[in-house]
């Protein structure tokens, strides 16, 4: 893993609410620095290069969901982050909804843990770097 | 001119100070002991034999559903046959340690988690055993 | 001291005590309310839809009585209930109303029901339909994108010549129906995931079902675990208040008191791992008990960072009270007077910050908060600068109690042993309730056949939200988003 020569610079853009946002901007701060490896949080979808899809979600944010992907640029990757979006633990019970979401999002990354750690996602954000 | 000199002193005690910042792939925070992360079955270290018995216990208290036991009959015991977790769904909370009444399941500590695939986080028996050698608390030093 | 002047006496002493209102409520009403449950400073009872009107009425105009406040209106259509709090703020004690059977009796729908409520109380309008409130503000639509304090909710608004006229903060896209987490679980699953309500300070949750539990079943818990507990409450409220702190700091731009706030707040959850296991989730407290111990050489750990995180956030603490940018971003913007903040039902610091007295760690006596002493900070404006500043003041006090309690933890057990399957319940609701970081977090645990566990949350998030709607009106548009910060409105609602 090349830790001093950054492949690329990834914008993420943070949607959903729950405990896993709290980390992710725990791992922003002067502990963990994200910024090292050339990470920075965008809070428009037009700027982001990386959807990061955390916390539990009800119908109305999954097809806020899909505006946000529509509006944001090629290429672009998408990160499940925590339980609740790993399985979709929390969508309200609706068949069609899920099924459009499964069609339509394509996770590139997964990353387990209630929440996960701020070095989990820092090592999720390097692993994707890998991959690109 | 005072606070000239006093503002000096500050930057000079700034550069003898330890960085706040962990390099992360590089150094790695020393978790407690105590935390809780990925689940390892243990073995008994007489017989090299996996301690479970497969008795479903942990799986009924687990609040997320996430434990997938089969188990056989051999001599009015049971045994056990497969154990899956599907980490997906875990979240660390650490009930089936808690319940276990042989002690058969520990969490390990390792913490840094993250597939390109969802079908390599349903984690089989052989794989729960490996964990082993995470649950040192400074695990990456002796990987 | 004669006959007639003892007479006069009694008459005049106020009623107080929650079994002095359940007497006088028994005498008024009689057969037209259901029996009434008394769980120290809360009341429940049952009320047919014909005759909620009167019971309102009354409760709300009686001297003796004097309800004037409503805390909270829970609607639960497909379960056929509907949950009215009033509160009496003097008195210190809440009136919890239950209405079942609403489609069943008679074709009274739940409009009618939040209209006859109107009539008495007037911060009711926010609980009823506001769909309409959408297409008349429509100078300025903020959809919810920042990963700052903004996510949560739709904003819209309308405003002439930059000052707002109105503002609609709507919560449908974050509103969660949390009946899918709890289904088929028993006791010690629920208290695994119930913390998802109040992510921020995740102990909560637990503990205020715990409470309820052991409410129901009269069980007395060991010394040291209720100082367990309360060390874990007063670390998680620090932790959320810091976080509060950051994402003000990050609205108004200023880098410095992020980063420092973020490193005061990473030595918080470090302590936080230390005891519990986890950083955010720490299912840690237990029916009867606690999970585990705390070793001493912990202690002795905690005992010695406190000083240093102290130093620090008065460092902090420092740069909010003095920055001039910060200052003007903060300062005289957005009053929010006693009057108005009771109106609305505030509990927690927003209600403090505008100088009223009103928290449940001194009033109601949960756990064993008497034994220390601590003071509650209030502020005097209520302006945006008081709400971020009796955070601060708050975090001091928690430092204080940390410090306390460690230096007096007891020596003994820390869990009641029992066995969690035997025990049989009686068929009975439970409302509990606790100071959480940012106002009162209530549980309605309702215990079915088959024990069988109902749950429904009510959070302090909606009265900040209809508060923070009051305040922005005559604002200046430049200070909305640090208006909005400063409420705090940050955990989803789940209904």
């Amino acid at each position: 893993m090349s830790i001093s020569l950054i492949k690329s610079s990834f914008n993420i853009y943070v949607s959903g609410f729950g405990c896993c946002k709290q980390e992710i901007i725990a791992s922003v701060g002067p502990v963990y620095d994200i910024s090292r490896f050339g990470i920075s949080i965008a809070s428009y979808p037009e700027d982001a290069d990386v959807l990061i899809i955390q916390g539990f979600l009800n119908r109305k944010y999954i097809k806020r969901l899909f505006e946000i992907y529509g509006a944001m640029k090629n290429p672009k990757w998408i990160v499940a982050y925590g339980r609740c979006a790993i399985e979709n633990a929390f969508f309200e019970s609706d068949d069609d909804l899920i099924k459009t979401f499964k069609e339509k999002i394509n996770f590139d990354i997964y990353v387990p843990g209630c929440p996960p750690r701020p070095e989990a996602f820092i090592y999720a954000m390097l692993r994707l770097m890998e991959k690109t | 001119m005072l606070r000239v000199i006093k503002n000096f002193f500050i930057n000079l005690g700034n550069i003898f100070r330890k960085p706040k910042t962990v390099l992360y792939p590089k150094e790695k925070i020393l978790i407690h002991e105590g935390s809780r992360g990925l689940p390892r079955l243990k073995l008994n270290l007489d017989t090299l034999d996996i301690i479970c018995n497969g008795c479903k216990d942990c799986e009924r208290a687990c609040p997320q559903q996430c434990i997938t036991i089969r188990s056989g009959y051999e001599d009015n015991e049971t045994v056990l046959d497969e154990f899956y977790i599907n980490l997906g769904l875990c979240s660390f909370c650490g009930n089936c340690v808690e319940v276990c009444k042989n002690k058969a399941i520990d969490l390990s500590y390792r913490y840094q988690l993250a597939e390109y695939d969802i079908e390599s986080l349903k984690i089989e028996k052989m794989d729960l055993v490996k964990q082993a050698e995470y649950s040192i608390r400074d695990f990456w030093t002796k990987l | 001291m004669t006959n007639e002047e003892l007479k006069f006496n009694i008459e005049k002493h106020p009623i107080n005590h929650a079994e002095d209102i359940e007497k006088e409520i028994d005498i008024l009403f009689g057969n037209k309310i259901g029996a009434i449950y008394n769980f120290g400073k809360e009341l429940l009872f049952d009320v047919s839809p014909d005759n909620l009107s009167e019971v309102l009425n009354i409760l709300r105009n009686n001297p003796d009585l004097e309800f004037n406040v409503l805390a909270y209106i829970k609607k639960k259509p497909e379960k056929n209930l509907l949950l009215i709090g009033l509160l009496s703020y003097d008195k210190g004690i809440t009136i919890n109303i239950r209405v079942k059977n609403i489609i069943a009796e008679r074709r009274i729908d739940y409009k009618s029901i939040i209209d006859s409520v109107k009539k008495y109380f007037k911060n009711a309008q926010y609980y009823s339909d506001r769909q309409y409130l959408k297409d008349t503000n429509r100078d300025a639509v903020i959809l919810s994108q920042l990963p700052e304090t903004l996510d949560t909710f739709d904003i819209y608004l309308s405003f002439e010549d930059n000052i707002i006229n109105q503002a609609y903060l709507s919560n449908e896209i974050s509103m969660f129906n949390q009946d899918i987490l709890f289904k088929n679980s028993d006791i010690n699953k629920i208290i695994a995931k119930i913390n998802i309500l109040s992510y921020k300070a995740a102990v909560f949750p637990e503990l205020c079902f715990c409470l309820g539990i052991e409410n129901l079943l009269s069980l007395k818990i060991p010394k040291r675990a209720t100082y367990i507990r309360m060390l874990l409450c007063e670390l998680f409220r620090i932790s959320s208040h810091l976080s509060f702190i950051a994402n003000t700091s990050l609205i108004i731009g200023n880098q410095n008191a992020l980063n420092y706030t973020l490193t005061e707040k990473e030595k918080i959850l470090n302590i936080i791992e230390i005891i519990t296991g986890s950083r955010v989730i720490p299912n840690f407290i237990r029916i009867g008990g606690v999970k585990k111990d705390i070793d001493d050489s912990i202690i002795k750990m905690i005992l010695k960072s406190l000083p240093g995180i102290f130093k620090n956030i008065r460092k902090i603490e420092d740069l909010f009270s003095s920055d001039i940018v910060i200052l003007g971003k903060l300062k005289e913007i957005a009053y929010l007077n006693i009057k108005d903040a009771r109106s609305f039902g505030l509990t927690g610091p927003n209600l403090r910050a505008s100088g009223f007295r009103y928290d449940l760690r001194k009033d109601a006596g949960y756990l064993l908060y008497k034994d220390f002493s601590f003071t509650i900070p209030l502020g005097r404006y209520g302006d945006n600068l008081d709400r971020v500043i009796i955070r601060f003041k708050e975090i001091y006090q928690a430092l204080k109690i940390i410090n306390e309690i460690a230096k007096i933890l007891p020596i003994g057990p820390v869990a009641k042993m029992m066995d969690h399957s035997a025990i049989v319940f009686e068929e009975s609701p439970i409302i509990s309730s606790v100071e959480c970081p940012d106002g009162i977090f209530k549980l309605y645990i309702e215990i079915k056949p088959g024990s069988e566990i109902e749950i429904i949350p009510i959070g302090p998030v909606s009265n900040n939200m209809h508060a923070c709607e009051q305040s922005l009106e005559g604002c200046n548009f430049d200070n909305l988003l640090t208006t909005i910060s400063s409420f705090c409105i940050e955990s989803p609602e789940m209904y």
